[in-house]
């Protein structure tokens, strides 16, 4: 329950997950440090948060999911939870039984998505529970892939939605839950606009959310999000939105680079 | 709504050629190092039309995104050819 007496979860998390993040062979040694530093915290707070399991919005970089069927949102629904990059491979627990319970409060209350029981998770899970684990977060994770590259997706205010139905869900079956949505700030990964994030979109929206008008990220349009080369931040919008209507940010990390807006974010 | 967007909306026609490419950035090494040592040999597999074919064996990275082929599939193909082609050169010189 928010402040506003409202559901909410205990806790939200936004975050970068460049695999840049990880590998440590293209950014600035301290713009590195101090992203590695807002993780390690994450990880703290989660930890302290005595979570009965963490739901991390991700994506899928059309690796599992190609063109033959591309869902729109999937819960993970097995066990463990593996994440890789490069062959490394981060494992942490699962709960299908809570998850199982997520995804059937979704189908009863107007979202209908699919679910998975056995999946290699991309970097977008991988890179964030890397380094929240390095930081003490020892938690059960219930991974969601939301699909945010391949269009059409799923306007980013159903992705808010989600997130209350996820509060609402919490609150419903008495269990404390966190959220991380990752992915962002501003990048085009692939384009020729690669070495141009749109970093003043970033600040804008970091105030934005500093002031708690998550309301105006919602609010973009699908071509907007891909104009400023956010179309990640739909998973920030799950996690936001399961923290309360108009939770603020409470502690900002933000480190531009010449490819990506990097942020940490808690909600 | 997706022809001026940076990830526009995968064309049906070129579910093929997508397809090629997810295959090679999804192959394990021995596949990936059977596609390096003869590309058009690996390409005729795929159902292509001639400028498909070529995209591919010439490695034109810029040429798949024009053509439609999603970035993200473009660029993890245009790292694992870099890749490949950076370790063959390490070798030669070893």
């Amino acid at each position: 329950m928010s402040d506003a007496g409202e559901p909410a979860v205990e806790i939200a998390f936004v975050g970068s997950h460049a695999p840049q993040i990880f590998l440590e062979r293209q950014d600035p040694p301290e713009v590195l440090a101090a992203i590695h530093q807002a993780y390690a915290r994450m990880g703290q707070r989660i930890q302290e948060s005595n979570l009965d399991a963490l739901v991390v919005i991700a994506l899928d970089h059309i690796h599992n999911h190609f063109y033959n069927l591309v869902p729109t949102m999937t819960v993970f629904t097995g066990g463990p939870v593996v994440a890789a990059l490069n062959q490394k491979t981060v494992e942490v627990p699962a709960r299908p039984d809570l998850a199982n319970g997520l995804l059937d409060h979704l189908l009863a209350h107007d979202f209908d998505p699919a679910w998975s029981q056995k999946t290699v998770l991309d970097h977008s899970f991988m890179v964030p529970l890397h380094f929240g684990i390095k930081g003490g977060m020892d938690v059960p994770v219930i991974p969601i892939i939301l699909n945010t590259y391949v269009p059409p997706q799923p306007e980013i205010t159903r992705c808010f939605k989600l997130g209350r139905e996820i509060a609402r869900w919490a609150q419903n079956a008495g269990v404390r839950i966190g959220t991380l949505g990752t992915g962002g700030m501003s990048h085009y990964p692939g384009t020729h606009r690669y070495h141009n994030p749109d970093i003043a979109a970033d600040h804008e929206v970091v105030s934005w959310l500093r002031n708690g008008e998550v309301d105006k990220l919602v609010a973009m349009s699908a071509k907007e999000l891909d104009e400023k080369g956010m179309t990640e931040l739909r998973n920030w919008a799950v996690a936001i939105g399961a923290r309360g209507t108009a939770p603020k940010a409470r502690h900002v990390t933000y480190e531009p680079t010449d490819h990506c807006g990097y942020a940490v974010i808690e909600f | 709504m997706s022809n001026d967007l940076y990830y526009p909306r995968p064309r049906h026609e070129d579910y093929e050629l997508a397809r090629l490419v997810h295959d090679l950035q999804e192959a394990d090494d021995d596949g990936f190092a059977e596609f390096m040592a003869d590309p058009q040999a690996f390409v005729a597999r795929y159902d292509l039309d001639d400028q498909a074919q070529k995209l591919v064996t010439s490695f034109d990275y810029d040429g798949l995104v024009k053509r439609g082929i999603h970035p993200m599939l473009s660029v993890q193909y245009m790292r694992r050819v870099e890749w490949n082609l950076k370790m063959a050169v390490k070798k030669e010189t070893v």
